[in-house]
């Protein structure tokens, strides 16, 4: 219960400050507009009143509200409240001030905010009832004084309790005249209230009334109803002597004064009609002149354009939903499988290996195979959302983000816009190219998995051709890899004889673990042509692989519109093979920030806990008293059957070691290895590195892990 | 005994009573409702406010006046030179007079009252 009352004055409050934004334009414009009919005015009010009674409303860009939504509802959980009033002068004005205020307290069961909230959300519903209350025992108190009135004619009443006449009543209205006005005062005064009621403003009133209840903490909605009942008045005088020459005019203007000296019980009372604004309306009453056409159509024309421009709330970016295992981003044209023809594509949201990874698909239309799998790694305290824009660019927007990725950034909002550039889909913060992932580019700043089939042809040729060239990969065998990367930088296809012929740069690269550390030991950088014949969809079969030659330029045989950058391309090669060799070495830098496809950064903060959880462990495993760990050795991770990544860290003291596991990025020990225990005595030179692979101890790790595997 | 206030609308009641009495409660109710507008309830309850400050007397739904027309038109009259005239009859006449025309007809009524 009380979840809906917080619930509903949060949507009030925000419709009423839309509202409020509308209120103050029509002042503006009742200002402007003093020549024209009153009732147009009573028109701009009714604009008001349903922006304020309707709880829905349709996006427009032409809307000049700021923001529909100015008081977030997760403000009550958020760590920093804040408010998005749609005008940044203001929020950062006040943002600072509300999160600083009403930060939340860790551990607290309630954020202040939500208190605020729920008390504000009581005072309104009491306020509410009591309004609500006022205006009905004075209606009933009201018509009770009226009971004894007596019939003039028709629905025309008089009693000697009225001060003032009036109309009472919302289905049957009755007019309500005193007993002593002269006959020609009575005259006027009965065409005025007809007036009223031809209009219905016995039904108008009440019905702004009950708004103001409901909205009455706002005082701009006060100022509404008070301007409102005023025009009303005005437009219903214009109504009764638009036919009137000057001497009934004035007649009217007396009948109006005499009347008006007689308020007494009916002020108080909302639903009737009081004689508001006396002065005003007589002088409008002799000034009046019938208005030109041309004022009627121009107040009618900015009625229509208020309602468009205030009704409408201003288009907000949808964030797309993630649900999905492949949740579509955007569709852009690119040539993803390199096959020099650009495909219709759908990027996608792939699923996350991690709590702050986040990756992309690109396949083609009709396709069910992702072509590219990307991994941008970000730690967000906010979260990625993908937007779309209002002129229906995807935007991928990173709260409080800070890229891991050769680069820390740190601001509130990034945006970053997916563009396509040469057939490469790059990411960009501003001007600042932040990351890209393309048919022919390898990604300088995220891991890229090549399912590409062409691609994967193209580099088996490479390693095929160059394997064995080098000397030390030779000697060394057991730790030796090679691995390769490239740019297929040109495509020629020969439909006709099913041949395809790519340029490419390329690069081979042996690596050694040495020391437990990756070091490369030799590489080949050259740009190549490769011809296969095209089998099948997706099989290629090597026909030619030729290096270039010295005097072959690459640039020559590129299309004249591509831009070729040397320096940036071997950069982004030399990555790649070095993240790759890592991955398999299992190897996991110290400072993480290098490796840009392991974020294990929650791993480190969850020490104290480890340290906690592994001293029990291995106290109640081993001997009752207790084990401190002293030295944290690191991480690792290991890649498993089903491509499950297992990290473990690790904690040594001079009396055991301890290695604790967890399942791809989760943050719960999936195991805890109590090393004296499983192995042998503890070494000075046991470490983090002993489960080598091919050790004795990582074949027994392995099948541990096995063991977790078959009994989860 | 000073004669009981009437109010603008129940005097007006009075007058179809003066007309229509004694009369039955019921029947006098349907005329209110003809004349007045007035619900049946609310003849009632005036009925009873009246015969609470004795104005009329309601005996076995038989309703009667206790003041007569004469004498609530003279106590306003007392009550109206009393407030505004300060109590001098002349005053008023010579006001009234001034303020009023008199058709033929209604000064014959009152040369007749006079000479009464």
């Amino acid at each position: 219960m009380e979840q809906m009352i917080t619930d509903l004055f949060l949507k009030l409050l925000n419709l009423s400050i839309s509202a409020g934004w509308l209120i103050m334009a029509v002042v503006l414009l009742r200002f402007i507009f003093k020549k024209a009919p009153k009732w147009v005015n009573c028109l701009l009010w009714g604009i008001a009143g349903l922006r304020l009674l309707l709880p829905f409303s349709v996006e427009s860009m032409l809307s000049l509200v700021p923001s529909a939504e100015t008081v977030p509802p997760e403000i009550l959980y958020e760590e920093t409240p804040h408010i998005t009033s749609g005008i940044s002068s203001f929020n950062s004005m006040v943002n600072p001030i509300i999160g600083g205020t009403f930060a939340t307290v860790p551990g607290a069961s309630v954020n202040p905010i939500q208190v605020l909230t729920i008390v504000f959300s009581y005072l309104w519903i009491i306020g509410l009832f009591v309004l609500i209350a006022y205006a009905f025992v004075s209606y009933i108190r009201l018509k009770g004084r009226m009971k004894t009135a007596t019939l003039l004619k028709g629905n025309i009443f008089e009693s000697e309790n009225v001060g003032s006449p009036f109309v009472l009543g919302i289905i049957k209205p009755k007019i309500y005249l005193p007993y002593n006005i002269g006959d020609d005062d009575r005259k006027h005064v009965i065409a005025h209230e007809k007036a009223h009621i031809r209009r219905k403003d016995h039904f108008i009133k009440p019905l702004a009334y009950l708004i103001l209840c409901v909205y009455w903490f706002n005082p701009l909605v006060w100022v509404a109803y008070i301007f409102l009942c005023r025009d009303i008045e005005m437009a219903c005088d214009e109504k009764v002597i638009r036919e009137m020459d000057g001497e009934s005019r004035k007649d009217y203007s007396e009948a109006l004064l005499n009347c008006s000296v007689n308020r007494r019980k009916i002020a108080a009372c909302p639903l009737a009609f009081g004689e508001v604004g006396v002065k005003d309306r007589i002088k409008k009453i002799m000034n009046y002149k019938k208005p030109a056409f041309w004022v009627i159509v121009i107040a009618v024309i900015s009625c229509v354009i208020t309602a468009v421009c205030f009704l409408t709330n201003p288009v907000t970016e949808d964030p797309i939903e993630e649900s999905n295992y492949y949740p579509i981003i955007d569709e852009i044209t690119a040539d993803i499988d390199g096959d020099g023809k650009k495909e219709n594509c759908v990027l996608t949201y792939g699923p996350t290996s991690g709590l702050y990874t986040v990756v992309f698909t690109a396949t083609e239309v009709g396709s069910d195979e992702p072509e590219y799998i990307n991994t941008f790694n970000m730690t967000h305290t906010g979260g990625t959302h993908f937007y779309k824009t209002a002129d229906g660019k995807t935007q991928i927007r990173c709260e409080n983000s800070e890229y891991l990725n050769g680069e820390v950034v740190e601001t509130d909002d990034i945006f970053l816009d997916i563009e396509v550039k040469n057939g490469n889909i790059v990411l960009k913060n501003g001007d600042k190219k932040v990351g890209y992932w393309g048919a022919q580019g390898i990604n300088p700043y995220g891991a890229m998995n090549k399912i590409n089939k062409l691609e994967k042809a193209i580099g088996e040729a490479v390693i095929k051709n160059n394997k064995n060239a080098f000397l030390i990969a030779a000697q060394n065998p057991e730790n030796a890899e090679a691995f390769e990367a490239l740019r297929i930088l040109h495509i020629i296809k020969d439909e006709e004889k099913d041949v395809i012929t790519v340029y490419a740069q390329t690069l081979y690269e042996e690596f050694n673990l040495e020391n437990a550390e990756v070091v490369s030991i030799a590489s080949v950088a050259e740009p190549v042509e490769v011809v296969f014949d095209i089998v099948e969809d997706g099989v290629y079969e090597l026909k030619k692989y030729r290096p270039l030659d010295k005097d072959e330029d690459i640039k020559d045989i590129l299309p004249d519109d591509y831009k070729y950058d040397d320096a940036e391309m071997m950069e982004a090669l030399r990555f790649e093979t070095m993240r790759q060799a890592k991955v398999h070495y299992g190897y996991v830098e110290g400072d993480i920030h290098e490796d840009t496809s392991t974020p294990i950064t929650f791993l480190e903060e969850k020490h104290e806990d480890l340290e906690l959880l592994i001293s029990n462990f291995v106290a109640s495993y081993n001997e009752p008293e207790n084990y401190e760990f002293e030295h944290y050795t690191g991480f690792k991770r290991r890649v498993f059957h089903n491509n499950t990544f297992y990290y473990y860290c690790g904690y040594k003291n001079d009396k055991d070691m301890v290695f604790v596991f967890f399942e791809g990025f989760g943050l719960e020990p999936v195991y805890i290895l109590d090393y004296k225990n499983t192995f042998s005595d503890i070494t000075d030179s046991a470490s983090i590195d002993s489960f080598e692979k091919g050790s004795s101890e990582y074949k027994k790790f392995e099948s541990m892990i096995l063991e977790i595997d078959k009994n989860t | 005994m000073a004669t009981p206030k009437i109010f603008e609308s129940e005097y007006r009641f009075c007058l179809i009573l003066w007309e229509n009495e004694p009369i039955s409660s019921s029947e006098l109710a349907k005329i209110c409702k003809e004349k007045l507008g007035w619900s049946r309830t609310t003849t009632y309850t005036v009925i009873k406010r009246l015969s609470e400050r004795a104005v009329v007397k309601n005996e076995k739904s038989i309703v009667t006046s206790l003041i007569s027309k004469a004498e609530a038109q003279k106590a306003e009259i007392d009550e109206l030179l009393e407030k505004k005239f300060e109590g001098s009859l002349p005053a008023f006449i010579a006001a009234f007079t001034k303020h009023k025309e008199l058709s033929e007809k209604e000064i014959e009524e009152i040369r007749k009252i006079i000479d009464r």
